[in-house]
């Protein structure tokens, strides 16, 4: 069975084709809303949802086109959504400073050593902590989703100057938050 | 190379918190198992034929639902008025433990009783992730039921649940209450999913009920009229129509006329399709849940049916096509011999290819596999089999059947005790097969809206649809000189519109001339005197001197700040601040930044008020965007009203006279623009264009037009097209500019 067929089976109601679109999503959906979330077991609530939601609103579907930005594009707007309804997670920060985000990704480049590939990558995950739901959503999508800001704009229903604002400020915040963690 | 580094860091977080092996289906499938029958029915048709027969069996005692005075109630559906209607008389509200439920509604009927009742902040930690281990509710004693001072409680019918991680929310259905009984209690055994002994169990919430008051919003339900029936001897019958808050609920039967002999209809094999006048596929959703209870259950070879359209701006009349039902052939059977051996093992499989005959259909028995209750026979067919009972002697129960795809099904026997062993004969009874067709029906509605639904009068036609923004197309007239002023938009700095690296804020006429661009920066805004734009881009919030081009940062604002609106005297502008999504007014010159207010929410600033005194803003709710404006001096804010569905920062507008608002609301999966008052009444459509994106609207400085910034999804890749629309007469002027979002109008 592929992709087309398992949504074919799924507009009839058949749950064997929702069996195939879980086995083929759920990792990446896990983890697009783990990132978003930073909590496992939100996130697997979240894509749970989504994929029941996806099951009912199925028949709405235009099949010719691609399942999988359209699911994940729901994924991330539920888990934008959960975080904002919980309590504040957005710390106030001090302003960033100067330097350049290419600088720092220059400076990474650089080294070679495991373990500093890691302390990166917690770095990342610490300052990911401080961005706001929507700032970290629109990461996940430009850098994990590797969607490009035409597709974030066209699945999200918005102008490329919404997407362009959201990417510049969530990018900016990043950077000066890598800058005080690396001071 | 960033990017890669990026996406990487990023791939190898997810993946130390997400492993490989991660398996949410059991979960989905358990969560799609534990709806209703009717809900069952309507997600897996062919799988419930057997879940029907039970309710066949089980139910009794009950009329049908026809004839009688019916009455459509949003969030709870139909109901019989013929006997008076009963409500909760006030919601009622229970905290334990940090988790609240709240029973926000009851509806009585003659025939059915209706909960609404929400469960709200769980802790996620206490809810069962493993369904090897459930949680709460998959036994009988934990599921919620009715108490009344009547023995035996009313009868659960099924439920629906929403859930959101933290919550959720359910409609109830029990069966009716006697009208002497005004006082009952709801009792949730646990929370749905919660680990035993974890989180507070055996709520009681007390609900008392009243007579529902006169002005209680209920739209008739119309019966079909003779003019309305299908053609004599169609099994297709449309039978009943209510008119909804999103569409209409139509509901009919579908019974075995002209049907193979033998074939009594069960349910669809495939889901229906609707289609309007133009061939276009309609949306429907599935509204078994939403109907009065059958008060006796329909005929053998009949099933009901029941779907509410989504949206009533539709192309009519509208075609219902059904292409396959699932029948049953209750006269036909078969059997074979199965030897399980001496000590049949869990997990054995045995390879058996045997040959049977059903419904004059050759059939084989491919294999049989022992399972923890019975036995798992797998079937093949060139025939399209949905399923079949099998029974192998005393005490042995049909089990679930269902098929793998047109020419495979199985089908489970169950055995209340030990499970045999040795040969045995295995009957097989009541197969389903797909019975394919075309029936059809057509309606459209004849009666206008109730009063708790508004229609447009023609005085408030839709004045941007496809078929008035064609015609534009066809008869284009160009912008009149007195409109064509200088408007500050966002959108491709050149013809290169592909490029998203090269978009900007830049001045340009409506017929693209005096262009002139002010900067890479994002949601600009045009002072009051026209000679200065405010934008938001790099180090935080700038502002630049049309005249001479002169650019500068306005100090004490940061790259978490964005969305800077002028004020009217151009002494103040308002933006959000990303770091706390709170709003903001500042002096050009960067000082006295100061809070709004602390307004705990995520606000999207639209606009400040005709006199400088307050600001517009939205907060996201559930459902949409609840408009709202604060006394900058006092503080006090009014909630004006909620737009559904509402998408981004841009698609709000106040007109500029401040009495009414433009606003772009996603309803029934269509993008539209509407025009109301502040509050939100005489609100109407004004632009909708169908599977078309509409949004953006920006008003012109008489107030008389609207800008309209339309996306055709037609084909990708498509440039924005612009259209100047009077709210008036509905003339349309299209123009040549295409670009993202417009932020100023110079007359």
């Amino acid at each position: 069975m592929d992709e087309k067929q398992a949504i074919q089976r799924l507009k009839q109601g058949d749950i064997g084709g929702l069996e195939f679109l879980v086995a083929r999503y759920q990792v990446k959906a896990v983890r697009t809303a783990y990132l978003i979330t930073r909590d496992l077991g939100l996130a697997e609530d979240i894509v749970q949802d989504s994929f029941l939601q996806a099951f009912r609103a199925i028949r709405g579907f235009d099949s010719t086109r691609a399942f999988e930005p359209w699911f994940l594009r729901s994924v991330v707007n539920a888990s934008v959504k959960m975080m904002q309804r919980s309590a504040r997670q957005v710390e106030a920060g001090d302003d960033a400073d100067e330097s350049l985000f290419a600088e720092l990704a220059l400076r990474v480049e650089s080294v070679e050593e495991q373990v500093e590939s890691i302390e990166f990558e917690d770095q990342i995950w610490d300052a990911m902590q401080k961005l706001s739901p929507r700032q970290r959503a629109v990461i996940v999508q430009r850098y994990f989703l590797e969607m490009s800001e035409k597709e974030m704009a066209e699945e999200t229903g918005s102008a490329v100057g919404t997407v362009k604002w959201m990417l510049n400020a969530a990018r900016e915040r990043l950077r000066g938050l890598l800058e005080r963690s690396e001071r | 190379m960033k990017n890669d580094r990026m996406k990487n860091a990023l791939e190898n977080i997810a993946r130390r918190g997400i492993p490989e092996n991660t398996n949410l289906m059991p979960r989905i499938a358990a969560q799609l198992e534990r709806k209703s029958p009717m809900t069952t029915l309507r997600s897996r048709p062919f799988v419930a034929i057997l879940i029907a027969i039970f309710i066949l069996l089980t139910l009794s005692g009950v009329a049908y639902a026809i004839g009688r005075s019916l009455g459509y109630i949003p969030g709870v559906g139909i109901v019989d008025q013929s006997t008076p209607i009963r409500i909760l008389a006030e919601p009622v509200t229970q905290t334990r433990d940090g988790i609240t439920i709240t029973v926000s509604g009851v509806v009585l009927s003659s025939s059915k009783t209706v909960v609404l009742y929400k469960v709200e902040n769980i802790p996620q930690e206490k809810l069962s992730q493993d369904m090897a281990f459930p949680g709460c509710g998959s036994k009988p004693e934990e599921h919620t039921f009715l108490k009344t001072v009547e023995d035996p409680m009313p009868r659960d019918l099924g439920y629906e649940m929403n859930g959101w991680g933290a919550g959720y929310e359910v409609r109830h259905i029990f069966a009716a209450l006697p009208a002497e009984i005004n006082d009952a209690v709801l009792v949730i055994p646990c929370i749905e999913r919660s680990l035993s002994g974890t989180l507070p169990e055996n709520w009681e919430l007390p609900l008392h009920f009243i007579p529902a008051p006169p002005e209680m919003s209920v739209a008739p339900v119309i019966e079909v009229t003779p003019s309305q029936e299908p053609v004599e001897g169609s099994p297709l019958k449309l039978e009943k129509i209510a008119e909804t808050e999103k569409g209409y609920i139509l509901v009919g039967t579908f019974d075995s006329t002209g049907l193979p002999q033998g074939a009594q209809a069960m349910d669809f094999s495939t889901f229906p399709i609707f289609t309007d006048a133009n061939g276009q596929e309609v949306i429907y959703d599935f509204a078994n849940f939403q109907l009065d209870q059958p008060a006796e259950f329909p005929p053998i070879g009949t099933f009901p049916w029941a779907f509410e359209i989504i949206g009533k701006d539709h192309a009519y009349p509208l075609t219902m096509t059904v292409s396959a039902v699932a029948a049953q052939y209750s006269g036909s059977s078969a059997s074979f011999e199965f030897d399980a051996g001496s000590n049949p093992q869990e997990g054995q499989v045995w390879d058996l290819n045997q040959d049977v005959e059903l419904v004059r259909f050759p059939v084989r028995v491919v294999k049989a596999t022992h399972t923890v209750e019975g036995y798992v026979f797998n079937f093949e067919s060139s025939a399209f089999f949905h399923g079949v009972s099998l029974t192998m002697g005393e005490g042995s129960l049909p089990g679930g059947t269902g098929m793998d795809d047109p020419n495979h099904f199985k089908a489970v026997v169950r055995f209340n005790g030990a499970i045999p062993s040795g040969k045995m004969e295995v009957l097989i009874t009541n197969p389903v097969m797909a019975i394919s067709g075309n029936w059809n029906i057509q309606w459209q509605p004849e009666i206008s809206s109730t009063e708790s639904v508004s229609t447009p009068t023609t005085a408030d036609q839709t004045c941007l649809t496809r078929d008035s923004w064609q015609a534009a197309l066809d008869n284009y007239q160009p912008v009149p000189p007195e409109l064509n002023g200088r408007l500050l938009v966002y959108g491709a700095l050149s013809d290169d519109w592909l490029n998203y690296d090269n978009y900007g804020s830049f001045m340009s006429r409506l017929d693209r001339s005096d262009k002139q661009i002010i900067s890479q920066g994002v949601f600009p805004s045009l002072s009051p005197d026209g000679k200065f734009v405010a934008f938001a881009w790099g180090e935080g919030l700038n502002v630049a001197e049309i005249a001479s081009g002169a650019q500068f940062h306005i100090p004490n604002t940061t790259s978490d700040d964005n969305f800077p609106v002028w004020s009217p005297n151009g002494a103040k502008i308002a933006f959000i601040s990303g770091t706390d999504l709170n709003l903001y007014i500042i002096n050009p010159d960067g000082s006295e930044r100061t809070r709004v207010a602390d307004l705990n929410g995520d606000e999207q600033l639209i606009d400040w008020t005709n006199d400088g005194t307050g600001l517009f803003y939205g907060v996201s709710v559930e459902g949409g965007i609840s408009l709202r404006k604060i006394d900058l001096v006092s503080g006090a804010v009014a909630e004006l009203f909620t737009i559904p569905q509402h998408r981004t920062y841009e698609d709000v507008a106040i007109s500029p006279d401040g009495t009414r608002i433009a606003y772009h609301a996603r309803e029934n999966l269509q993008d539209a623009i509407y025009i109301s008052k502040l509050d939100g009444s005489e609100h109407r459509l004004f632009a909708q264009m169908g599977t078309w994106i509409v949004g953006a609207p920006f008003w012109s400085p008489d107030g008389n037009w609207l800008i309209v910034i339309i996306r055709s999804t037609d084909l990708p890749d498509r440039p924005t097209e612009m259209a100047l629309v009077n709210v008036n007469d509905c003339r349309i002027h299209p123009f040549p500019l295409s670009v993202e979002m417009v932020r100023g109008w110079m007359p």
